[in-house]
Parts: C-alpha cells; structure tokens; sequence
C-alpha cells in the first residue's frame, strides 16, 4: 500500500482551482521561501506544534518523554530531542500540543476526498493536491489523481515547479490542472528569495505548456520583495511571450494568514508583514495592465 | 351605553346578546369594533390601526383571536362611573369564563414541563390564511361560499353567522377607510399626497367587497385584513399579487406600494413571507413580483418581514443569483425551502401534490399550506438532552433531584451500550407522548374557547365544513412537535458507546459519578469525552447514532393523533429557549458542563463542534430522513458576509445549496457572522471551531488564526455593520 504524510485534509476549499475542491495538504517542500505561510508543510517529517499560550505546565506530557521536563514549575520543551512520537498531543488536556503530519494510505486519503463529490458535482470542483510540494511524494500524489480518475472526480495540483520532469508527464496524463507557482524570473533574486533557482522552474512550465496541459498560472507577491517595477515587468513578458499557452494567471497577494504558525513549530523567522493592501494590489494590476498582461487577482 | 360602545366596542359587541354561542359572540365583537374603533390611514398607505382599545381592556391578536383583559377593564370601570356597574359585571363575566378554561390548562403534565423536558400546547398564533382571497375574490365571494355550504350544516348556522359578522365587518371598515381617505386628501398640502390619497380612496370604493383591479386596490385590500389579522405571514405574496400587478400597466408604481409595504413591515412586527415555487407539474412559479421582492429586500435591508424563498429542479439560474446577491446585503435573507424534499414530506402525511405544491411558512418556519391548513405552530417541544439526563439517572432530574420520568434502570449497572440506548428511547418515547397529550390538551382549549371566524373565512374547509380554524375545520390538521438538542445527545450516546464499551477506557459507574461532579476531578475523563468525534464532521459512526434517535422520536409521534384531526409530525428549530434548555441539563457525556447553556444549532451540530467546514455538516444533517419530517427542519450555515461578495464566492454557495437539496436537504440558512461571534469566538475558542473568515483572497478558521490577526478581522467586522 501507499502511503504519504500530509498535514491536513481540508473541506470547502474556494480558491484553489475551479468550484469547491478539497485540499490534500502534503509534508515535505524543496523550497525555502521567506515569506511561507505554510511552515507546517516544509518538513517532510512530522512535527509537534506546542502553543506556550495554552499550557498551564500541568505535567501531564513529561513522563515517558526526553523532550520534556517541569523546570521551577514550568514546562521546558527541547525541541532537539523531540521524536515526534505525537504523545503529548493526546494527553494534553489544553489543546497546547498538537501533532503536525501523519503517515497516511492513499486509499484512506482519498477516501476522505470522495466524501464530498457531491459538492464537487455542483460547482465544477474537485481535489487539489498542495503542500509543501505535491511533487516531493510523486508515487502518492500520482496514485491518489489515478483514484479520482476513476472515480470521476477532477483533480490539481498546486506546485512551485521544482518537481522531476517525468512526474509532470504523469500528471497531465492523469488529466491533471497545474496551478503553477511563479515567484520571479530573476534568477538571482529567485535564489535569494526561495533558496533555490528557478531554471528548472521555468523549464517545467515551457515542458508542460508545449505538451498542452491545463495550465493557471500564480503570481504570489509580496510586498518590498518580488514586486519592483522590474519584476512585474518581467513577469508580464513571461505571461505576454505564452498567450494562450496556460488558462489565465492570477495575482495571490501576501496574506499574513501565517503568521504565529512558525513560533509553535519551532522555526526561526524574521519574516514578519501586514497582508498586502488595497493600494499594493492596485499598483500590480496597473503595472501588469501597463505591460499588456491580463491578470485576475 | 352609548358612551360604552366608543370606549370599548368589543365588549359592547360580545355581550350585546348573551344567549349566543362564544364563537358567534366573537364575531359580534369585531363587528361593533369596526364600526366604532379609533380608525386612522398614515401618508404610506396602510392603515395604522392595531385592533385593540386604547385602555388595553379588548382587542384581536392571532394568537387569541378576540381577547379582555378583566383587571384593565375594573379599572375603567373607576374611570367611567356611570358605566360601572355593566363594566364589573362584564369582568365578573370574563374572568369566570376563563376560569373553565384555566382549570383545563392545569391538566397539563407540570413536572416534566417543569424539568424542561417537553413543553406542550403550542403558541397558537402563527397561520398562512389566503389573504389572496379577500384580493382576488373580496368579500362577496366568500359571502357566496358561505351560501353555498351553510345549507349542509344546519347545526352550524350560529358559526356561519358569526363569520358574516367578520365580513360585514371588513367591509365597514373598507367603507371607513375610503371615508378616511377623502378627508386625508382635502387636509393634504402637497399635491402628491392628495393624488396619493384620492387614488386610496377610489380603490376602496371596489375592495374589498369585491375583487382588486389593480395593484393599488390590491395592496389596499391586502393591507386592511393583513393589519386586521395581526400583520401576522404574508404567505405566497408573489403568487396571490401577481394577477394585480398584471393588470397595472406602470410598474413603477409596484415598486412604490412595496416600497411603502416594507417600511409597514419594518415597524409593525411581521413574519414570513414566501416567494418563489413550484406547480405541482414542477413548472417554475417565480414570477416579475419575486424579483421586485428581492429587490426590495435589499435596498431596505430590515430583518422583517422573514423572507422565504422556495426553489427547486426547475428555479432558474436567474433567480439563484438573485438570491446569493440578497444574501450578500448579510440580512441572512432569503432563508431557502426545496420543494422536493418539503412536498414528498406533505405528501408522506397525505396531503396530495397539488396542495403540498402551495406550502409556505408561518413565523420563522414552520410549514403550512397556503389557506388550507392549521398544522397546529409548535404545539410542543422535546428536549433530547434532558430525556438523556433521565436515562442516565433511571428518570430522576439531575437538576432538582427530583424523580419526574420513568424508571429505565441504573445506569452504572448497564453492562452493553444496547442497553443503555434502549433506556434513552424509552425517555423518549415517554416523553413524547407526554408531550402529544398536553398538546391535545391545549388544541381541545382553543378550540372551545378561541374560535377564530375571520381565519375560518380565509382557511379553505372550514366554510365547506361549517367548523372553525381551531377546530377542525381546515383540509389539513396535523399537529408539530420540535425536537431539540439533537446532535448533543447523538455526541452523548455515541462517545458512551466508544469510550465505556467498544474501548473500556471508562466505566459506567465512573461515568456516572463524573456527571454527578459535574466533572470535577476528572479532567482527563472529561477532555476525552469532549472530544471524541463528533456530529456534523461526516463520521458515519456518530451521524448515524444520532439519526437513529430522531426517526425513533419521528416514528413515535406519528402514532399520536391530534386533537384536530392530523397526526404529529416533528420538525426542528431551536429558537432562543436553547439556552434556556441548556441551563436546565446537567452534566452530558458529550462534555456538556452543568447548566452550561450550549444547545445544538437546530439540526446542526453543537456550536464549535463541526470543525470540517460546511461540506461535512452537510453530509452529516443529510443522514437524517428529511422527508420524514414536516415542520421546518433548520439548517444554518455561518458565513463571513464577504463570501458573497466575488462571483466565486456566490457560486460556490449556490452550488453547495444546489447540492444540499440534491442530496436531500429540507431548508437552508445563511447566518452571516457577527462581531459578537468573534469576539466570543477569542474568548471561547472551542464553540467556534467552525468559523471560516476570509483575508483577501484565502479562506481560514478564524479560531487557528494568530491573535494579532483575529483582531484585524474583528475590527472589520465591526467596521462593515
């Protein structure tokens, strides 16, 4: 059987694809973007998200773990140490811990994707496979779009290219859409920015639009960081050099949705911003206009 | 007595012969009062009038019909000493009359009513009469059904006098209305207004003896028995109005009259008004009128009057957008019914299609047919969470103490969940037909001694049959029993069958003194009780338990036959007696603390608890057999306001209504979100697990959401009322 470690399966979803998609949020992504907003999805492994907030330093999480012990009546964690083993969730009587990812069959995760084809016949929607990086489980992933093809149910993938070229074949064999991220063209600023660079980002994309595939292209911007003059303008040749080559490409403005996440998993982060105004959102519509994109936000 | 007949002429009408029977005096009543009561028409149309005296001694209200006040009238009987003498011994009269009827109000069974368990008898007030008649035909043609029936029932003729009383006396005040009108335009400054007036007083020249000729006359016709029976449901509006608004050429003025209507509605208390439907060939009967309505509703904005709007296989495109777009204003307005789902309910009860097809609400919503039905507005309520308490307690109340219920055995001694379920039906069961018998108690009441002439005029059956509204009369009599706290105890017995006897984690004895401490010292005991899984979350296990227990309840009541004539049949709306449910319920298995006034959201899930979105509570109420039920089976889904304000947004919850329906869904609610929720929603994290906000273009669970960010949104939401 195959399995893959997801963080969360989410009902209801709106703005990932076409009608109302269910999510199959996979663990695990090769890229380390400042600004990310889903740090519960970078690791591949497990993690223990611990809100200090709401521990009382009860005592009930100590026995039976090295990670953690009561220091002058408060509860220390050592995060090093932690296996992940999900214990402290269970005992915890606060809510305070609470354990991130689980190993999952395709046919249990697909399952509950099932659940909601109702839904999914009404509105045109269907499952989205996001993350972390779907492309990072390419087995799992693969499977769970056969089983939807199957059944009938429309699938994507949200991606931020980085995957093998042949696990991009595979998906747009299965019929798969592509919400393809692009975050900027400069590769410089993209290594800078993401840690990694994007030459293989963008030759997936030409890859996937050569072989035809349902393509919608996402523009995250974020504020002070992708979203110069320049960038915009280079990102608008890239829409104007493709016409008719993907579905449409919409902006995905910063949200701080995110935010306080990164604290409770234990990752260090510097990034911290409002989510992107009124008047950001209009100057990148206008600068796209200006440079002969068409853009949805 | 001249004096008399100003100061109060409901009296004056009711004793004026003495040897009639109650309901015949009824009719008298009002007919001296529209021939003397206080008459007044204001600038917007309507008639201002509240049918009642200006010392509050008499007047007419739905729920009534006729009322006294016997301690108002001693005291004008102080005010006015040469009237005093009649004046006491009317109310020496009055109250010796309702001291019949209160002694049969005692049978009631008290001290489960007491415990909070069941509450029977009903309001009474809510109906759906046809006003469309009194527009369409006036009052000569139901004169002419009167002529035509009262032959057949000789026995009756004191109930046929008493409702041409009512018509005489809708027409006086028709006469008095045109009278008023004439002397409102010569006092008129503005040449508007006059020409506003003398085209008032020219309509009630024809209406509503006889039938409107345009939507002015209609509107005039509908406004004097609308205000005259309590501004109580509207009912198919759009349907009723529509051959009026035919017949006006500029339909400017249609929007002027509903314009003007709303703002009666605003401030004068009304209910429910439906629009949109089906024939009973499923042919679409929305109609220009629907769309007006819509229209209106949001460019008023008020919550009155409650808007229904039915939909079907058949409703348009068109019309959904209509509807997202007024749902959009954040009124929650319309509420939605489907015609699949209400009419194969009507017609499991045996009313056939071409009147389940008519169906529309009275109050919030629950279900009539239009002018051919009195299905009897909540005649009682069953508390699911207090029949659990007393299976948990072998029938004894947790909150008194007090031993009111049957014995169902002790529960520490239950050694297999069967056992225990089986003593929680038996609860039930008890229950619920306690709750039939005093209903029937109080249907038996108001039909003796609150006949109702001028809803007997305007409800088909009662003139064919020569029987009041309360009594009978109406094609369709059913009764509705609501059931409350469904999903809590479904939580309840679900988490017992997990955790004492599929897991053994726990002990029945244990169990038990936990509830009985309310669980105090046993915390962990209580965390895993609180969150075992839950309903409205699409878990088969616990949707199922808690289906279960409605059909039984469901299954029960239709062995109960009403006093008028129906059977029982169950419904579901919990109104603001929840908390008050919640508070008498002691400890639940489902974590329900002591007194703590959480109650499930209708048939929805206890607030908080449904943590997978509104897909999942869909597929959870879906379990429940709909069509079994027939008096309003409330589903509400809470969104933030500003999912409908993309075009994505809009079509995904006409997509998730469509596929509600589809899947067999009775009736769907928008709540919009408040500033309160939020608020609540910081302090009491575990009750709002459900809320979904919307920050730009993303959607989240506010409750996960950093506290920074919480408060940005409370902000907005605060900003946007």
């Amino acid at each position: 059987m195959k399995t893959g470690t997801i963080f969360n399966i989410q009902k209801f979803c709106i703005h990932d694809g076409d009608g109302i998609r269910t999510c199959v949020f996979l663990k695990g992504c090769p890229l380390r973007c400042v600004w990310c907003h889903n740090p519960e999805g970078l690791e591949k492994m497990p993690v223990i998200s611990f809100d200090k907030t709401k521990c009382t330093s009860c005592g009930r999480c100590v026995s039976d773990c090295r990670a953690r012990s009561i220091n002058n009546g408060v509860l220390g964690f050592e995060r090093e140490e932690c296996i992940s083993c999900g214990k402290c969730a269970e005992l915890c009587i606060n809510s305070a811990n609470e354990l991130i990812g689980r190993e999952i069959t395709v046919e249990e995760a697909f399952a509950e994707v099932a659940k909601d084809k109702m839904f999914y016949d009404t509105s045109g929607g269907g499952m989205t496979v996001t993350g972390g990086e779907p492309s990072l489980q390419a087995e799992f992933t693969l499977a769970l779009l056969e089983l939807a093809r199957a059944e009938g149910i429309s699938t994507a993938i949200e991606t931020c290219g980085m995957g093998q070229r042949d696990f991009y074949q595979k998906a747009a064999e299965l019929g798969a859409t592509f919400l393809y991220d692009i975050k900027c063209i400069d590769p410089e600023l993209h290594s800078k920015l993401t840690g990694a660079d994007n030459t293989r980002i963008l030759s997936n994309l030409r890859y996937l639009m050569d072989i035809g595939a349902d393509i919608i292209i996402r523009l995250p911007l974020i504020p002070g960081c992708n979203d110069s003059e320049r960038d915009i303008a280079l990102l608008a040749e890239l829409l104007n050099e493709n016409k008719s080559r993907y579905r449409y490409a919409e902006i995905m403005p910063y949200h701080a949705l995110g935010t306080g996440k990164s604290e409770k998993l234990g990752i260090p982060s510097d990034y911290a911003r409002e989510s992107a105004t009124d008047k950001e959102i209009s100057r990148w519509r206008a600068l796209f206009t200006e440079y002969g994109a068409d853009v949805r936000v | 007595m001249t004096d008399l007949i100003h100061i109060d002429p409901f009296l004056c009408g009711y004793f004026s012969d003495e040897s009639l029977e109650h309901g015949e005096r009824v009719g008298l009543a009002l007919l001296y009062a529209a021939r003397n009561i206080d008459i007044r028409l204001s600038q917007r149309l309507l008639p201002e009038t509240a049918f009642e005296t200006k010392y509050g001694t008499s007047g007419y209200s739905p729920s009534e019909g006729l009322w006294f006040n016997a301690e108002s009238i001693i005291k004008l009987a102080e005010a006015f000493p040469e009237n005093k003498e009649t004046l006491e011994y009317y109310a020496r009269e009055i109250r010796l009359f309702k001291s019949k009827a209160s002694r049969l109000f005692c049978e009631s069974t008290e001290a489960l009513d007491r415990s909070g368990a069941e509450w029977g008898g009903g309001w009474g007030g809510h109906s759906n009469p046809d006003y469309g008649r009194i527009v369409n035909l006036g009052t000569d043609g139901i004169r002419a059904i009167i002529a035509e029936n009262r032959g057949n029932h000789p026995d009756e003729e004191w109930f046929y006098r008493s409702c041409s009383y009512v018509l005489d006396a809708v027409d006086i005040l028709g006469e008095r209305y045109r009278d008023t009108a004439l002397r409102r335009a010569e006092e008129c400054e503005s040449a508007e207004d006059k020409a506003f007036f003398l085209r008032m007083a020219r309509a009630f020249e024809t209406v509503p003896k006889s039938g409107a000729y345009d939507f002015m006359s209609a509107m005039c016709s509908f406004m004097l028995i609308f205000a005259l029976d309590g501004s109580d449901s509207p009912g198919r509006f759009d349907q009723y109005m529509y051959p009026a608004y035919l017949k006006t050429q500029d339909k400017s003025e249609v929007t002027d009259l509903l314009d003007r209507l709303w703002d009666y509605f605003h401030e004068h208390r009304s209910w429910n008004l439906c629009i949109s439907g089906s024939d009973e060939n499923w042919n679409d009967e929305s109609n220009a009128l629907t769309y007006e309505i819509l229209a209106m509703v949001r460019k008023k904005g008020y919550q009155t009057p409650n808007l229904t709007c039915r939909v079907h296989r058949n409703t348009p495109d068109s019309l959904w957008i209509a509807i997202a777009d007024t749902l959009a204003i954040g009124t929650g307005l319309p509420s939605l019914y489907n015609d699949g789902v209400v009419c194969a309910a009507l017609e499991k009860i045996g009313i056939p299609p071409e009147d389940s097809h008519d169906y529309c609400m009275n109050g919030c919503n629950q279900i009539d047919i239009l002018g051919k039905s009195h299905m009897g507005l909540e005649d009682g309520e069953v508390v699911f969470t207090k029949c659990l308490e007393f299976a948990l307690h072998n029938g004894v109340d947790a909150m008194s103490g007090e031993s009111v219920s049957i014995e169902t055995g002790d529960p520490k001694t239950f050694e297999t969940y069967e056992r225990f379920e089986r003593a929680f039906i038996d609860q039930l069961e008890f229950v619920t037909y306690n709750s039939c018998s005093s209903a029937n108690t109080f249907q038996h009441l108001r039909g003796v001694y609150e006949p109702h002439p001028l809803r007997s005029c305007l409800i088909e059956g009662c003139l064919e049959r020569g029987r009041d509204y309360r009594n009978g009369g109406p094609l369709y009599n059913h009764g509705q029993i609501l059931a409350e706290g469904i999903a809590d105890t479904g939580d309840s017995l679900y988490a017992v069958k997990k955790l004492v006897f599929d897991e053994k984690k726990y002990t029945m004895p244990e169990l038990i003194d936990a509830l009985d401490a309310n669980f105090e010292g046993y915390e962990q005991l209580h965390h895993d009780f609180k969150n075992c899984e839950k309903f409205g979350n699409d878990i088969e296990a616990v949707d199922e338990i808690t289906a279960r227990a409605l059909n039984r309840f469901l299954t029960v009541l239709k062995r109960n036959n009403t006093y008028r004539g129906g059977v029982f049949t169950g419904g579901c709306s919990t109104f603001n007696r929840a908390a008050g449910y919640g508070r008498r319920t002691a400890a639940l298995p489902n974590g329900k603390l002591k007194g703590e006034p959480l109650l499930a959201d209708s048939i929805a899930a206890t607030p908080g608890r449904d943590k997978n979105g509104p897909t999942a509570q869909i597929k959870s109420v879906l379990k429940y057999n709909q069509t079994d039920v027939c008096s309003g089976f409330v589903f509400q889904n809470k969104f933030e306001k500003n999912l409908f304000n993309s075009d994505k947004g809009k079509s995904s919850f006409i997509a998730l209504a469509k596929a509600y329906f589809a899947g067999g869904g009775q009736q769907y609610t928008v709540t919009v979100v408040s500033p309160e929720d939020l608020l609540d929603a910081r302090v009491n994290p575990e009750n709002h697990g459900n809320l979904i906000v919307r920050v730009g273009g993303y959607s989240d669970y506010f409750v996960n959401l950093d506290a920074g960010l919480q408060d940005n949104i409370i902000e907005r939401t605060f900003a946007d009322i």
